[in-house]
């Protein structure tokens, strides 16, 4: 037994009050008339000084419900039997990825009988934990469940929609393991994808704990894949993205609200990408998908679902003061093959703030000729938050279009009311977004010319047009397509979106799609999984040691820590049979008397 | 020795409801006598002394046949006892006598004692007188045919206060004795056995019977009260912290040893010595003065 605050045994030292109070007997306040002291006064002073605890029943109650109190108040905590019964084994947990990528063919059988491995590679007394993971973790199997369960949870688990972060298992894991004292050994059943470190996670296992990264990737991942599905004015349009290193003939399908409408043969490039569009449909006609039928090795990323709903043109305004400083802009958004129809202003204009208000987006470029500020030194540029969804493309490169890139000359951005998406430097803002209405302005503040810095060359610059004038074209889409993981309300309650497809309401409906940065298949060393754990700091305990944290323990479940209850309980109940008794002994001590 | 039956079922407690000590002493004294009538193992006195002749108002139980049978005249057979004697109570009227735990102090049951002693002693056509002494304060009652009335009434308005050195009163008292008398000294005798032994052989002269009849209270024969209390002296007022569950063992011992010296001493003067406490019935000391008066021979 343990106890969760030892400091309440000091109370134990409140056991004095009942010996004083027996044996220091309460005076009368009125002196008892007697006929004489003759004999009383011939008593040895020794006599009338020794004292005897009388009422040894009362006093007990007493000095026992003290007892009672002080260790409800010290909350106690019991072992449990398995724990206390398996000390001699270790903890493993065993992380299995089933984001979509683990659906690649022949992946997941191999992930699964990993897994099996690992679980009865475990000794009779060591206590499996089973986590599945994709972009969230789960507890599938926990310690204290027997071996047929974690065998079970692993049978019955399948791969999902979601994408690899192995962040979250790790935490989950790390928790498992907070009041494990014995070295832990941790399996990695995952294919091991760069995509799935954001950033250099670490987390604390016990001392001496072992790493094992089981990789079940596929040695090649012949990917193709559809992105970008929308409406470009009033016809369907997708591109189709072809990993493999042969070239690919793919038919890709649309379908109306489920319905089998067109299809178009397509020929892409091996590494390389096509456009596919579609005979025009009506507006509003609701949800479409655009899928493709070929042989590849992951089928997850074969579909794209859209809304054509006819909420508006997916068109752009770029404004630019200067034809020169829109040629590095629209060389960018040719390169990209862009399916959006984007239009040029010299000015904002009250109809530009009118478009965006209803929906539409506009990008404002910086004017050559009103740059007011001059860096002292190149300065660079950083993005405030790589999760913001301008940025979504970059994760693989963690999230940073701006890397490399040194700016000479910008102008005064405004911070007030805006959303800050990239700064200097020196603070000044260097890329925001202002909401208006239901559409966005995103204003830059580097002149897109050679004199204002090297961005136009840089690598990330020609994506991070593309991604701009998505990003600023979403507003007029009214939020219908989203990502699997999502939580959206479609009017009926907070609903999220578990897998592709679509999701429908009596008056709304959704799209979702899986995470295309699922796709990036380029593996991450195994030296990540051993470099994200650390040995948990024990002050002056040896690797191995056993001593443990009772108060993770305890707290990690509540009900080990019932029994101060009934202490307390059986404390009270002592005090309310000792006030009974004291005051039937009182009183007949006064009758006596 | 068989007790009146009446007298035995008075609880002295039950006595001091009565109120009236004439009451209380007739109610105690004709039960006795009642009962020892009865009592094949003791009766009055018998012993013929003398006889006389025959008055009218003489009870003609007493009347010799045998006599009459030989002389045709009429004689009364006087016996020992019917010699009456000076019979006193000397009682103790000090502060401690007011001491009493059980509902009867020992002034009262003392108090009771006194009357009932004097009823009977006065029933057996004694001479009855009283002395009542707190401090160096007498009351004193000759002995006389006609004085129980008095008697009584001194001991009804009789209230304990003060002090209680034997010595002076019981000198003061001794001078007064003209006659050889019986006397009963009823108190609680709390003085050193030495002082209180000088002091009652004060009594010995004329060759006096006495009887002491020594009152205590069950609640100070064996100290009953327990925790941390304050002693408060009766008499002098004085207070004394105790705490009374660790000298009860002790307290017991002193008193016992008390009562026997008191015994001892008194039995040396040849004063006969009666240990009484508050809870017996009084009958028991009626045998005493009983016996006292057997020890008392007059022949006239």
């Amino acid at each position: 037994m343990s106890l969760l605050a030892p400091l309440f045994m000091l109370g134990l030292l409140a056991i004095v009050v009942p010996i004083l109070v027996h044996l220091v007997h309460r005076e009368r306040k009125e002196p008892l008339p007697f006929p004489s002291l003759m004999f009383l006064r011939r008593v040895p002073i020794r006599s009338t000084r020794r004292q005897r605890i009388r009422h040894w029943l009362l006093f007990l109650m007493r000095v026992i419900a003290l007892i009672l109190l002080a260790f409800a108040f010290a909350r106690p905590w019991m072992k449990s039997p398995k724990r206390v019964a398996a000390t001699a084994g270790k903890d493993v947990v065993v992380l299995v990825d089933r984001s979509y990528s683990m659906s690649a063919r022949g992946v997941w059988a191999k992930a699964q009988r990993a897994a099996l491995d690992a679980i009865a590679s475990a000794g009779v007394n060591d206590r499996v934990t089973v986590i599945g993971f994709g972009e969230r973790a789960e507890l599938l199997a926990r310690a204290e469940d027997t071996r047929k369960q974690a065998v079970m949870s692993v049978e019955r688990l399948r791969p999902g929609s979601e994408v690899t972060r192995y962040a979250p298992a790790l935490r989950l894991a790390s928790s498992v393991l907070t009041h494990a004292s014995t070295p832990a050994e941790i399996f990695w059943i995952t294919d091991r994808q760069r995509s799935g470190w954001r950033n250099a996670e670490q987390m604390e296992v016990p001392p001496g704990t072992v790493t094992r990264v089981v990789d079940v990737r596929a040695p090649t991942l012949n990917n193709v894949r559809v992105a970008e599905a929308r409406m470009v004015e009033d016809r369907p349009s997708a591109r189709i993205i072809n990993g493999t290193m042969t070239a690919r003939d793919v038919t890709a399908e649309l379908r109306i609200n489920g319905r089998l409408q067109q299809a178009r043969n397509v020929s892409v490039a091996a590494n390389g990408a096509a456009a596919v569009t579609f005979d025009p449909i009506p507006n509003g006609v609701g949800s479409c998908e655009i899928k493709l039928t070929t042989n590849d090795d992951l089928a997850a990323d074969n579909v794209a679902y859209f809304a054509a709903t006819g909420d508006g043109a997916l068109v752009v305004r770029v404004v630019t003061p200067d034809q020169q400083a829109a040629f590095f802009f629209q060389r960018a958004l040719a390169a990209g093959d862009s399916a959006l129809r984007v239009s040029y202003d010299s000015r904002l204009s009250e109809a530009d703030r009118e478009f965006v208000r209803n929906g539409g987006g506009v990008i404002v470029l910086a004017s050559r000729s009103r740059v007011v500020e001059r860096a002292t030194a190149p300065a660079s540029v950083q993005v405030t938050d790589v999760r913001h969804p301008l940025f979504a493309a970059f994760s693989a490169e963690g999230g940073d279009p701006f890397a490399g890139a040194h700016v000479l000359r910008y102008s005064r951005l405004s911070d007030d009311s805006v959303n800050v998406l990239a700064r200097m430097d020196d603070g000044a803002p260097a890329l925001t977004e202002r909401r208006l209405g239901a559409g966005r302005i995103l204003s830059l503040a580097m002149p897109l010319d050679r004199s204002a810095g090297d961005l136009v060359l840089q690598p990330g610059f020609v994506p991070l047009v593309q991604q701009m004038v998505q990003y600023a074209s979403s507003g007029s889409r009214s939020q219908r397509e989203f990502m699997v993981g999502s939580f959206v309300d479609l009017g009926e309650g907070i609903t999220q979106l578990t897998h592709p497809g679509v999701f429908r309401s009596k008056s709304n409906f959704v799209v979702a799609n899986v995470d295309p940065a699922e796709a990036d298949y380029t593996a991450a060393d195994v030296s990540a999984f051993e470099q994200a754990i650390i040995p948990r700091s024990v002050p002056g305990a040896a690797a191995g040691a056993t001593a443990s944290d009772p108060v993770a323990d305890a707290t990690a479940d509540p009900a080990k820590q019932s029994i101060w209850w009934y202490l307390l309980a059986s404390a009270f109940a002592l005090l309310a049979a000792e006030t009974l008794l004291g005051k039937r002994i009182s009183s007949r001590m006064a009758r006596t008397a | 020795m068989k007790t009146a039956p009446g007298a035995r079922f008075l609880d002295p407690v039950v006595l001091t409801r009565i109120g009236n000590l004439e009451l209380i002493a007739r109610s105690v004294v004709e039960g006795f006598i009642s009962g020892l009538h009865h009592s094949p193992a003791f009766g009055l006195s018998s012993d013929f002394a003398e006889h006389r002749a025959y008055m009218p108002g003489d009870d003609i139980r007493h009347i010799d046949w045998r006599v009459y049978g030989r002389t045709d005249r009429h004689y009364i057979r006087q016996f020992e006892a019917d010699t009456n004697t000076d019979f006193t109570v000397i009682l103790d009227a000090s502060a401690s006598m007011s001491f009493g735990s059980r509902g009867v102090t020992k002034f009262d049951y003392a108090r009771m004692l006194a009357a009932c002693l004097a009823y009977f002693a006065n029933r057996q056509r004694d001479r009855v007188g009283l002395a009542l002494f707190s401090n160096d304060d007498v009351v004193r009652i000759p002995p006389g045919a006609r004085r129980l009335d008095l008697a009584l009434h001194e001991l009804d308005r009789a209230k304990p206060a003060g002090g209680a050195a034997l010595l002076p009163p019981l000198r003061k008292l001794s001078q007064h004795l003209r006659r050889r008398s019986i006397i009963a000294l009823i108190s609680d005798l709390y003085e050193a056995p030495e002082e209180a032994s000088r002091a009652i052989a004060q009594l010995r002269q004329r060759g006096n019977d006495v009887v002491v009849f020594h009152v205590l209270d069950p609640g100070e024969i064996e100290f009953a009260y327990d925790g941390a209390l304050t002693i408060e002296d009766l008499e002098t007022g004085e207070t004394l912290p105790v705490v009374g569950d660790t000298l009860k063992e002790e307290y017991a011992q002193l008193m016992a040893e008390h009562a026997a010296q008191m015994r001892r001493r008194t039995l040396a003067h040849g004063f006969d010595y009666v240990s009484l406490d508050t809870s017996k019935p009084l009958d028991h000391a009626l045998f005493k003065y009983l016996a006292a008066r057997e020890r008392m021979r007059t022949v006239r």
